[in-house]
C-alpha cells in the first residue's frame, strides 16, 4: 500500500487505536518508508509531550482544605437528620391541625378524620436544600368516587386516576371507602372534584 | 534533544489500582467519610491533572479540584455500587468541568500561570524542561473545548478508550476519531505557536 493510504492513520497508530492486523501491516510498511517514519515520529513526539507535560498533583494544603469542606458538608447533613427532620415533621403536623378545624367540612365528603400528613423521603438534595414529599390521605365515601369513576373503581388496589402521568389515587380492599393519597401538591381543583371530593375539601388540599 | 529525558513521572497514581474494591464502593455510596478520603488519595492526581488540562489555569484547577470532590460526595446517591467507581468519578468531573467552562468561559493560558515545580539544582536543565512544559500548557490552553476534553481524559488517567467514550457519551469509534483529531490539533497549534523549535 502507498504512503497516502496510511497518512491519516499514523495518529491512530501512535495512540494505539488500531486493530492488531492493521497495526502489523503499518509496522511492516514503516520498515521501508522513511517518509512515514518521519510522520510517525512527529506524532509520537506530540504524544510524548502530552504524556509527560504533567503537573504535580494537588498540594497538601489543597487536599486538606478539600477534606475540611467535605467534613463540613457531612456535619451539616448529620445535623439536619438529627434535628431538622423531626422539627419539620412536627411543624407540618401542627400546621395541619390549625388549618383543618371542625365544621369546616361539609357532609358531602367525610375527610378530616383520616386525613393525616406524613413526611416521606425527607433528605437533603445535592445543593443542601430540603427535599420533602408530603402524602395526604383523604378518605371519601366509595359511592362518590365510584359514581364519578366507576370504571376505575372496579377492583381493590387499583389505581383510580392519574394526574399528569402520576398515580395519585389508590383504592383499598375495603370498598366502603377509598383512601385517596395525594402525592405532592396538585393544583387542578377539578381533579379532586372529579374524584368526588367536595369543593371544600379540595380547597384544603390545594 | 530527546523528549524522553524531559520529564520523569508516574503516569497514574500508585494506589489507584487498589481503589475500586467493592467494600469501598459500598462505603462511598453510604456516605462514609473514610471512603471519601480513600477515593481522594487514589484519584487526586488524575482528577487534578484533568482539571488543569481542561482549564490550563492553576487557580481554576484548584477550585475545580475542591468542587469536584464536593460534587462527587453530593452525587453519591446516584452511584450504582455494582458498577466501576473510577469511570463514574471522571464522568462527574467531566460534567462539572463542562459546566464551569460554559459558565465562566474559557481562559487562555498565559506563560506565568503554570504549576509550581520543585526546585532542581540542575538549573539549566530544569529551565529547559520548564520552557517546553510552559509551551505545552500554553498550546493546550489555546485549544477548543472538544479537544481539551478528550486530551484531558486520555492524558490525565489510564482510562480505557471505551471508558472515555462512555464518559463523553459518544461511541467508541467517535472517541477514537476525536482523539486522533485532538492529537493532530495539538501538533498544529504547537507548531503554529513556535513549538517546533523544541522538538517537532
Amino acid at each position: 500500500m502507498s504512503c497516502k493510504q496510511y497518512s491519516d492513520q499514523w495518529e491512530a497508530y501512535t495512540l494505539g487505536l488500531l486493530a492488531k492486523d492493521k497495526k502489523s501491516e503499518m509496522t511492516a510498511h514503516l520498515e521501508t518508508c522513511t517518509a512515514c517514519q518521519a510522520e510517525l515520529r512527529q506524532h509520537q513526539q506530540a504524544k510524548d509531550l502530552l504524556d509527560r507535560a504533567f503537573v504535580e498533583g494537588p498540594s497538601d494544603v489543597l487536599v486538606q482544605k478539600t477534606l475540611a469542606r467535605l467534613r463540613e458538608k457531612q456535619a451539616q447533613r448529620s445535623s439536619w437528620l438529627h434535628w431538622g427532620m423531626p422539627v419539620m415533621a412536627g411543624a407540618a403536623v401542627a400546621l395541619l391541625m390549625v388549618v383543618i378545624r371542625p365544621g369546616q367540612l361539609t357532609q358531602k365528603a367525610v375527610v378530616p378524620e383520616s386525613m393525616a400528613p406524613a413526611m416521606l423521603a425527607m433528605e437533603m438534595d445535592d445543593h443542601g436544600e430540603v427535599e420533602a414529599e408530603m402524602v395526604m390521605t383523604a378518605r371519601v365515601p366509595m359511592m362518590k368516587a365510584a359514581g364519578m369513576k366507576k370504571e376505575h373503581a372496579a377492583g381493590p388496589r387499583q389505581s383510580l386516576a392519574s394526574v399528569a402521568g402520576k398515580p395519585v389515587v389508590r383504592s383499598r380492599p375495603n370498598l366502603d371507602v377509598l383512601d385517596i393519597q395525594l402525592l405532592n401538591p396538585i393544583s387542578d381543583r377539578s381533579i379532586y372534584e372529579d374524584l368526588g371530593v367536595a369543593t371544600d375539601v379540595a380547597k384544603l388540599l390545594l | 534533544m530527546k523528549l524522553t529525558d524531559f520529564f520523569k513521572s508516574p503516569k497514574s497514581d500508585p494506589v489507584e489500582a487498589n481503589c475500586d474494591s467493592p467494600a469501598l464502593e459500598a462505603r462511598f455510596a453510604a456516605g462514609e467519610m473514610t471512603a471519601m478520603e480513600e477515593i481522594m488519595a487514589a484519584h487526586k492526581q488524575g482528577l487534578y491533572r484533568m482539571g488543569f488540562r481542561l482549564f490550563a489555569n492553576r487557580e481554576r484547577a484548584d477550585d475545580f479540584f475542591q468542587d469536584v470532590f464536593i460534587r462527587i460526595y453530593e452525587k453519591r446517591k446516584h452511584y450504582d455500587p455494582s458498577r466501576p467507581l473510577k469511570p463514574w468519578l471522571y464522568q462527574v468531573a467531566m460534567n462539572l468541568g463542562r459546566d464551569q467552562l460554559r459558565r465562566k468561559g474559557e481562559i487562555i493560558m498565559d506563560a506565568n500561570d503554570l504549576p509550581e515545580q520543585p526546585h532542581d539544582p540542575q538549573a539549566e536543565k530544569q529551565l529547559l524542561k520548564e520552557e517546553v512544559k510552559q509551551k505545552v500548557w500554553s498550546v493546550i490552553g489555546s485549544m477548543g473545548r472538544t479537544h481539551r476534553e478528550i486530551l484531558a481524559l486520555r492524558f490525565s488517567s489510564d482510562l480505557s478508550h471505551k471508558e472515555i467514550a462512555n464518559i463523553l457519551n459518544i461511541s467508541l469509534s467517535a472517541a477514537k476519531v476525536r482523539l486522533c483529531r485532538g492529537l493532530r490539533a495539538f501538533e498544529d497549534a504547537f507548531r503554529a505557536q513556535g513549538g517546533e523549535r523544541y522538538v517537532l
